[in-house]
């Protein structure tokens, strides 16, 4: 069998593997737009700040292609489907014809209109090796950056440029940063945390024009402030990736719509990853997951099903494991639907905890500067353990003597 | 594969197994130095939870297919495909937890970078079972492998 796989990350990696291991004699082809093999995209950040190396960015090594039987196409970009021959066209005129193709285009940045921006040198986006490299070559110490966007991508951004420039504000329009994964108080926790490293920020406020001729030299802001700047960095969300999708004529719904297999509304063009949309199994909403394991998890289900292995994507849930200038941040599900949830919640100098608990299961949660056996807690959401079956308190530290002595025992020798 | 079993009735809650597993994981070997002297002091990777009514240690349980090896960003933690022992690479790791996070037996300590049960990598009897003072640690065959 002919198996074609556009994307080259997590997701169609991942789905290499369950291919060959279940369809030994398979051909693979990869298409990648990038002029990398595979790295971790979410080491940019690391990159930046100097703390992994461009030679340890790879994701999977180079005998991982040889092991798959994986023909790398690199910076060539497939631009169209034609799902009745069942071919691709690369951007340079290749043909490549499959049995089953893999759409595994992850994110791309979302960058909103803003008046005055045109194609300025000093304006980036973080979500490439590429970006990161070309923001390292800029940057220098005395340039004022001005990153517009306080969630995951931003404050990596911040991060990574703390180390090079001195003077960073990073902008979010919404009354905290992090919006979608922290509430007030936790997102509060994390401007101290950032503030106290040095990069300052501003909430309620974005950039609303940007002033300068051939660079970009300052920032009318929402607010009617005007700043400096001279590396803007946008960073205010990623968008599904469905160019290829939307050519190949598969249902979309910002994302690409599969069944529960992993499959596309087209026979034998299946999707997985960022550029997806999965089922929430924590609220029953389908949504865009653009989460690391969700995409390797949603990979490893495509792959199987396109060797001829059935296997059910029965949905996921959002989490989250960051660290912050060392502060270790964790969430899971629901974090801020505080009157619709009973909420448990510690906070301390060192740490906050808060649980969403509905019907007796656990929700969601949000763990800082503790993250000490997290993935309980998340077997607890994805199992909708029943709480009061717990032997001992949620806010306690959890571990395997929380559960009852069956339980425990099932855990131990279970595997 | 072969895996530590914790024999929960049997359990003392001495943390021995703690201790040990420390010292095998540091420079010198030594219980004494690897306490005293090493920087930064070794993790243990295995946990003894309770008290000393009911208490058990827990470590690694080297799933067949491994939610941390799935999640892990970097490609750190991998599984051997010849002997199934999960280990984190630490040269490769950074250290953002999306291991702990994910691991349902909470069998991942959060540091500088993950920490866990490496089986003691080529011995014959990794060191929490060998220094149990009451064989509440055993080192069998398990699992649903072949």
């Amino acid at each position: 069998m002919k198996y074609v796989i556009i994307g080259n990350s997590a997701a169609g990696l991942s789905a290499c593997e369950r291919i060959k291991t279940n369809d030994p004699s398979c051909e693979i082809t990869i298409v990648s737009e990038e002029t990398y093999s595979n790295y971790s995209r979410p080491l940019i950040s690391y990159y930046l700040k100097d703390k992994v190396s461009k030679e340890n960015m790879f994701y999977r090594d180079e005998a991982f292609y040889l092991k798959n039987n994986i023909e790398l196409i690199l910076a060539n970009k497939a631009v169209d489907v034609d799902s009745v021959a069942k071919k691709v066209v690369l951007a340079d005129g290749t043909v490549l014809s499959y049995d089953k193709l893999l759409i595994a285009t992850g994110s791309i940045p979302f960058v909103p209109p803003v008046e005055g921006m045109k194609d300025q040198p000093n304006i980036f986006t973080f979500l490439s090796m590429k970006d990161s490299e070309q923001i390292k070559a800029y940057a220098k110490k005395d340039m004022k950056v001005v990153i517009v966007g306080g969630g995951l991508i931003g404050l990596k951004a911040a991060e990574g440029l703390n180390k090079i420039c001195s003077d960073i504000t990073v902008l979010e329009l919404s009354d905290r940063l992090l919006a979608t994964i922290l509430d007030k108080k936790g997102s509060d926790i994390i401007g101290n945390q950032i503030a106290s490293a040095g990069v300052k920020y501003l909430l309620g406020d974005t950039a609303s024009k940007i002033q300068g001729k051939d660079k970009v030299e300052s920032l009318v802001l929402k607010s009617g402030k005007i700043i400096p700047c001279d590396l803007l960095v946008m960073a205010v969300g990623v968008r599904p990736n469905v160019e290829l999708a939307q050519k190949a004529g598969v249902t979309l719904n910002r994302g690409i719509i599969t069944n529960e297999y992993l499959e596309t509304s087209i026979k034998d063009i299946f999707a997985a990853g960022d550029c997806t949309v999965s089922l929430d199994v924590i609220d029953g909403n389908h949504k865009i997951l653009a989460l690391w394991p969700n995409a390797v998890f949603q990979g490893k289900i495509a792959g199987e099903n396109m060797a001829g292995k059935p296997s059910l994507y029965n949905g996921n849930f959002p989490m989250n494991a960051i660290d912050f200038f060392g502060l270790q941040v964790m969430t899971c599900g629901v974090v801020n639907s505080d009157d619709d949830y009973e909420i448990k919640k510690v906070e301390t100098e060192q740490f906050y905890k808060k649980f969403s608990i509905k019907d007796d299961t656990l929700a969601g949660y949000i763990l800082i500067g503790v993250p000490e056996r997290a993935g309980i807690y998340n077997s607890l959401v994805r199992d909708k353990t029943k709480l009061s079956t717990l032997q001992g308190d949620l806010l306690d530290p959890i571990g395997i003597m929380h559960f009852t002595q069956e339980e425990r025992t099932k855990k131990i020798y279970g595997v | 594969m072969k895996r530590v079993y914790a024999v929960e009735k049997l359990c003392l809650n001495c943390k021995l197994c703690e201790v040990y597993c420390k010292t095998a994981h540091s420079k010198s070997k030594n219980v004494i130095k690897a306490y005293k002297y090493e920087t930064p002091v070794p993790e243990s990777r295995i946990f003894v939870e309770g008290d000393n009514t009911a208490s058990l240690a827990f470590s690694c349980r080297h799933c067949e297919h491994p939610a941390c090896v799935e999640a892990c960003i970097t490609g750190a933690m991998v599984k051997d495909p010849e002997t199934g022992i999960v280990t984190n690479v630490k040269e490769r790791c950074i250290g953002c937890m999306t291991c702990l996070l994910v691991c349902p037996y909470g069998a991942i300590r959060p540091g500088h970078i993950a920490y866990k049960c490496d089986l003691c990598q080529g011995e014959t009897t990794p060191a929490c079972v060998a220094n149990c003072p009451n064989h509440a640690l055993v080192y069998i065959e398990g699992g649903s492998e072949k």
